[in-house]
């Protein structure tokens, strides 16, 4: 990783955030109010990463901080993590919200619709990556061995494992690929803002 | 410290993993503070690409169009986080508007029917709607499942080939769980201890079982 990457994946202040989902336990609504300021946006993110639907992840989002109202009592504030308690529950909570059945039709509809297509991917949401500057930019400056594997496995809905096929890499590589590129991507989004 | 659990940070970002990595990761998630915080920095990027992805997905139409249907029929004022909470703090009744209410309305519904699941622990309770096409647990006699055990839900439909998974009973005290599926031809509920959640088939024990009468 590069200097600005380890910077990037500094953990936000752990121990603060067990101090908060303590006080939460207790029903201090302060808490509750920082708690969903500092972490909404990761909240917000993990039910997209697994909907991809902004609405229907809104309210997912809304339903995670509501088990975390009703949950943190249970919460092990001595040892656990309140990232990972938040990943479980936001990912839970949006799978349970769409359906694994349907979650799993809309993989396979989308690995059939790009098994059936001969353009790139990146032709394919040519216009969308136009209207989206930023993250065009960005993704326009990744090595093309870390943005493919990351486009195939987002806008495809593959597996790590069916982009390694895909692209005739092992698995290793591409699962290493895409989480340099994912933090690379990071880097570059946070320079713009 | 293990490279290969690391790396799945990414494809776990971007939920590029089956559910059994997914599961993994997790476990090892809840101790590296090293890949919690990649993940948390990998917030924005998910979230600007789940925009390109809205714009993308709307050109396909069933899969997308049942998700939207969903949308449109649950969906409940979201104010962004800041305001929820501020509901919260103002009266703190919104933890009954999203954990009951659809436990409720199901309840409610005029069709509304309760079947009970019988185990050698107990009874579960569900009760069910056709014209809410939903299915939510009333009452359950469950008991405390060792690590990492949990109970997860199915239906087996009258002329089905194959149990259906419902959900992951992940909560064993509150059983103010709801779920949104069909229940007109749901002729047998089933709850099963597993020791991973979303299995693709029943693999543990049968817990509570009950069979309805569709006349």
């Amino acid at each position: 990783m590069t200097g600005q990457q380890e910077e990037a994946a500094v953990n936000p202040d752990a121990d603060e955030l067990r101090r908060l989902v303590a006080r939460v336990a207790a029903q201090d609504q302060a808490a509750f109010n920082e708690l969903v300021r500092r972490t909404s946006g990761f909240v917000a993110a993990r039910c997209t990463a697994v909907i991809r639907n902004r609405e229907l992840a809104d309210d997912a989002t809304q339903r995670v901080y509501v088990k975390v109202w009703q949950q943190a009592d249970r919460f092990d504030v001595e040892r656990g993590s309140v990232i990972a308690w938040l990943s479980v529950i936001s990912r839970n909570t949006s799978v349970d919200l769409v359906r694994v059945e349907e979650r799993a039709g809309r993989k396979m509809q989308r690995a059939a619709q790009h098994m059936t297509t001969t353009s790139h991917v990146l032709d394919d949401h040519g216009n969308a990556l136009a209207d989206r500057g930023a993250l065009a930019a960005a993704l326009a400056q990744l090595p093309e061995d870390q943005r493919r594997p990351i486009e195939l496995a987002y806008f495809n809905d593959l597996s790590y494992q069916q982009v390694a096929a895909e692209l005739g890499q092992p698995e290793g590589t591409i699962k290493s690929r895409i989480r340099r590129g994912m933090l690379r991507l990071a880097d570059l989004l946070g320079e713009e803002r | 410290m293990s490279d290969e659990l690391h790396d799945l940070v990414g494809p776990y970002a971007i939920d590029a993993l089956d559910e059994i990595d997914a599961t993994r990761f997790e476990t090892h998630l809840e101790t590296c503070e090293s890949c919690q915080g990649e993940l948390f920095s990998m917030s924005p990027v998910v979230m600007e690409l789940g925009l390109l992805d809205s714009v993308a997905i709307a050109r396909t139409t069933e899969p997308e169009a049942t998700v939207h249907d969903i949308a449109s029929r649950r969906r409940l004022p979201w104010l962004a986080a800041a305001a929820a909470a501020v509901a919260i703090v103002a009266g703190l009744w919104v933890s009954g508007i999203f954990e009951t209410t659809r436990v409720e309305i199901i309840a409610s519904a005029a069709d509304a029917e309760t079947l009970t699941l019988e185990g050698e622990g107990g009874t579960v309770q569900v009760v069910m709607s056709n014209t809410e096409e939903g299915v939510a647990l009333d009452s359950a006699d469950f008991e405390e499942l060792p690590e990492p055990g949990l109970y997860v839900l199915w239906v087996f439909r009258h002329n089905g080939h194959a149990p259906e998974f419902v959900g992951n009973i992940t909560d064993f005290d509150d059983v103010d769980q709801a779920w949104d599926i069909p229940v007109n031809n749901a002729e047998t509920f089933a709850i099963s201890i597993e020791q991973a959640p979303f299995p693709a088939e029943p693999s543990g024990d049968i817990a509570f079982v009950g069979r309805r009468d569709l006349g």
